[in-house]
């Protein structure tokens, strides 16, 4: 199959299905509806089910269910609904259940807007539900990227039978690009021992939960869902650098604000300013090499979102005061423009002359 | 690019272009007319819609029927009322951008009465490196399910089949074979081929044997120049 | 001669020109609510609760103080309201999706607690702001964005029927259906409003009107053969009439 010309949501779907992800259950939320009505056409063309459920919080403990049952299973939602899906995410931590979980973010808080955002970051990194917790996230910038983070994402939920998050903004999910979806690449197979299908026999039966009620057993579980993570932070950092290793300063952007930021980038060394870009692709765990090899050597990091101000947090406590951290962002579904950028590096290289 | 008649419908599967060549076909028909509107009807997409283009059809005196101001970026699949205006003016033509799909298609159910006597061109535009209307099989299911839901006939097929930026002659051509298997199979005019500026210099030899427009690209990512 | 006014503004509706798709009946729903608050004159000592949904800019449109509700939640975000000023009228005005979808348990809850707010509840049988997917309430067979293969019972299972389900409840006082497809049942949905907020001034307990509803755009009809698909596919399914009252012992 050669290239073909998708929508980021299609795109989502479609490496779900490659990655033989065959069951999902969904809410329709804009911008993100096109996956649902994707699926609900594909999936029964590959004998899978669509689901539309009554709600996010029915679509995440389904989820949670198929998920128990030992298949590749998947959600998708944007801001308010993937809201509603954090008590399942708690779950699906808690009880150690693979699953994939897409968040094509918009404008919030509350109901906010349907425009681009990146400003579920603190969410989707920080745990986002109760109890002491990360999720994985992967935030892909282009619709060929999507392709390998989604298999990327279901390899990891099974490897380390975690939840994943999908995360990207409404301008991913609704742009089209060229894609390529290489044919016959084996899906990885996991076994899975622990899933709760009827014993039919052979062996003990099994139990899936989050609860633990002696503390002792609870601290436990604890510590070894964080041995987990600390393998996961070993294993599944993923970015891309540009133009950093004589820059005078780095911007930092992920998703689709890299790519307009890779513009003025370009914009600004032509100008002549020496600067680069660390791209995280991994969001958590947060990628913190190239920030450590740099931090001493440059003037300082721009950090642009499509938000108030949140990934500029784990910068600062990255950078350690190393060097200086800087911010620009907008909000309320304004996407950033690549002139902006460029004129808020030129302010922080102020004394550089041509 | 030129109309065939009062109303000209772009239908399509979903993603195929429809909105570009509504854009171009309402600025080559302001050449002609004095009068054209063009109407958003597109439900389905949230962004990337002709509403975005207001700002061209502004400075080339089309008239541009959709949802205003903090609505037209509302989530919301509403239409615009003033398209009856439009359609009982005889002055006008009448350019209608329509959401893919069947979805899309459904919304222009509405009009049928309205428009049923006028004879509107429904035209299907396809792009062969779309999913689900790669196939000839594929092209001709989704015809049938957007001529159920707008309840009108295609009449006639546009290929603007392409990869964005990456396309190449060699795209243009599978798709002009598909369409010509497409028009032939359902007994549809095949109308011409769409190539993007700037294929124009790749684009002699086939511009030279079949009808082909070459249309501008009004929507782009903030990261294009 | 005296001219006869045979329409004349409410002034339980703000100026604004509603966003509605032309021949969509949330308008006409709109003007309902509006002239029997004015009607009562309850206008000033009234709450409203917008929910999300095409609806979900009601707030700019009713006359009176508006709140506006998460997905669904409503009917708890007016139990909150009502709980505070009791002496206020509160009522909710939610699409299907939002009601019987995501917001079931809420509305069955206030329901259950006898809570003494009125449910305006908008059956159009599809997601209408979120580009036409199914709802608990489409039709068995109804083709939507979710459903392309239409709603199959095997899959999708049955509609809803919200009144009959929530009508068992003992907290339920007022429970009626009615529709908008001519003139004489918008006049019966009209008396139907008026006797749910009735009930709520009497202090009697839960009440919901589910009024059947157009939604020419995603349904793909025009506004005529609209009004047409309501009487012919939706009231056979959704019958109307009054499912409760408890003021008349009709159980
Ligand atoms: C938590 C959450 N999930 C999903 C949505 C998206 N959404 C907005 S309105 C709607 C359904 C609206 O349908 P309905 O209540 O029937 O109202 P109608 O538009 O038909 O009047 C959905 C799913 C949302 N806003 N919030
Ligand atoms: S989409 Fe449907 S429910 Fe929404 S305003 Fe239009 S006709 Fe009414
Ligand atoms: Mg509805």
């Amino acid at each position: 199959m050669g290239k073909v010309l998708m929508k980021g949501n299609e795109v989502i779907a479609e490496s779900a299905v490659h990655a033989g992800c065959k069951y999902f259950f969904g809410y329709p939320i804009t911008p993100q509806s096109e996956l649902v009505a994707y699926m609900a056409r594909r999936l029964p063309e590959v004998g899978g089910l669509f689901l539309q459920a009554e709600s996010e919080v029915a679509a995440i403990n389904m989820v949670y269910g198929a998920a128990s049952a030992g298949v590749r299973v998947m959600t998708s939602s944007s801001s308010p609904g993937f809201s509603l899906k954090q008590e399942g995410i708690s779950y699906l931590a808690g009880a150690q259940l693979p699953a994939v979980i897409v968040n094509i973010a918009r404008g919030g808080p509350g109901l906010g807007n349907i425009q681009p955002a990146q400003s579920d970051y603190f969410q989707v990194t920080k745990g986002g539900g109760h109890g002491d917790y990360h999720t994985p996230v992967l935030a892909p910038a282009s619709l060929q990227e999507i392709v390998d983070l989604t298999k990327d994402a279901f390899d990891i939920a099974d490897r380390y039978r975690t939840p994943v998050i999908l995360l990207g903004d409404g301008m991913l999910g609704q742009m089209m690009e060229p894609v390529e979806f290489t044919e016959g690449t084996e899906i990885r197979k996991f076994a899975k021992p622990w899933a709760t299908t009827g014993t039919l026999g052979d062996g003990p039966p099994r139990t899936i939960t989050s609860l633990e009620l002696d503390a002792e057993s609870l601290e436990k579980r604890n510590w070894d869902l964080q041995q987990k993570f600390a393998v996961m932070k070993a294993n599944e950092i993923r970015y891309e650098t540009y133009l950093t290793e004589d820059a005078d300063y780095i911007m930092v952007a992920f998703g689709t604000v890299a790519r307009i930021t890779m513009n003025a980038v370009n914009k600004a060394r032509e100008a002549g300013v020496k600067v680069g870009l660390i791209r995280p692709i991994s969001l958590w765990p947060f990628p913190e090499k190239p920030f450590l090899e740099t931090r001493d050597r440059v003037k300082g990091y721009i950090s642009v979102e499509m938000s108030a101000g949140q990934m500029v947090e784990d910068v600062r406590l990255v950078v350690e005061g190393h060097a200086q951290v800087d911010f620009f962002g907008r909000t309320g579904g304004i996407v950033p423009t690549q002139d902006e950028i460029f004129e808020k590096i030129m302010m922080a290289a102020g004394g550089v002359t041509v | 690019m030129k109309a065939n008649g009062k109303i000209t419908i772009l239908s399509g599967h979903f993603g195929s272009g429809k909105t570009e060549i509504a854009i171009n076909l309402a600025l080559s028909e302001r050449t002609k007319h004095d009068k054209v509107a063009i109407n958003d009807l597109d439900i389905i997409n949230p962004y990337y819609r002709s509403r975005d283009a207001a700002s061209v059809f502004r400075e080339h005196d089309v008239e541009l029927i959709a949802p205003q101001n903090r609505l037209a970026s509302a989530d919301l699949p509403i239409v615009s009322g003033e398209i009856y205006r439009v359609l009982h003016d005889s002055r006008y033509r009448l350019i209608v951008d329509a959401g893919g799909d069947k979805d899309g298609a459904t919304a222009l159910g509405q009009y049928y009465h309205e428009w049923k006597d006028m004879q509107p061109e429904l035209w299907f535009v396809l792009n062969a490196n779309r999913p689900f209307v790669s196939t000839l099989e594929g092209a001709a299911y989704t015809i049938g399910k957007i001529e159920n839901a707008s309840r009108l006939k295609v009449t006639g097929i546009i290929n603007n089949t392409n990869i964005g930026l990456e396309t190449t002659m060699e795209d243009v051509w599978r798709g002009h074979e598909l369409s010509s298997l497409l028009a032939e199979k359902l007994n549809i005019a095949f109308l011409f081929t769409t190539i993007a500026n700037h294929l124009q210099k790749d684009a002699c030899n086939f511009a030279y044997r079949y009808e082909a427009f070459f249309i501008k690209r009004y929507m782009k990512l903030p990261w294009e120049g | 001669m005296t001219m006869k006014i045979v329409f004349q503004k409410t002034s339980g509706l703000t100026d604004k020109p509603t966003h509605y798709c032309p021949g969509c009946t949330h308008g006409v729903i709109h003007r309902l609510v509006a002239e029997v608050l004015e009607e009562m004159g309850v206008l000033e000592d009234t709450v409203g609760v917008a929910s999300v949904g095409c609806s979900v800019l009601s707030y700019e449109y009713f006359n009176c103080d508006m709140t506006q509700a998460a997905h669904g939640r409503a009917p708890a975000v007016a139990t909150g309201v009502k709980r505070v000023l009791p002496d206020r009228m509160v009522f909710t005005y939610q699409g299907d999706g939002d009601l019987a979808s995501i917001g079931i348990s809420e509305v069955i809850h206030a329901a259950a607690r006898g809570e003494n707010i009125t449910v305006i509840f908008v059956n159009n049988a599809i997601y209408g702001m979120t580009g036409g997917q199914m709802a608990p309430t489409s039709l068995i067979g109804q083709k939507t964005a979710t459903t392309p293969y239409g709603r199959d019972v095997s899959v999708h299972g049955s509609p809803i029927k919200v009144c009959e389900m929530i009508s068992v409840l003992d907290g339920a006082a007022y429970i009626e259906r009615v529709s908008t497809h001519d003139v004489p049942h918008i006049q019966k949905a009209k008396k139907a409003i008026r006797r749910a907020f009735e009930t709520q001034k009497r202090g009697g307990g839960f009440s919901m009107v589910e009024i059947l509803s157009t939604c020419p755009t995603n349904w793909g009809l025009d506004p005529a053969e609209s009004l047409e698909w309501v009487r012919d596919n939706m009231v056979p399914v959704y019958p109307l009439g009054v499912y409760k009252n408890k003021a008349t012992g009709n159980l």
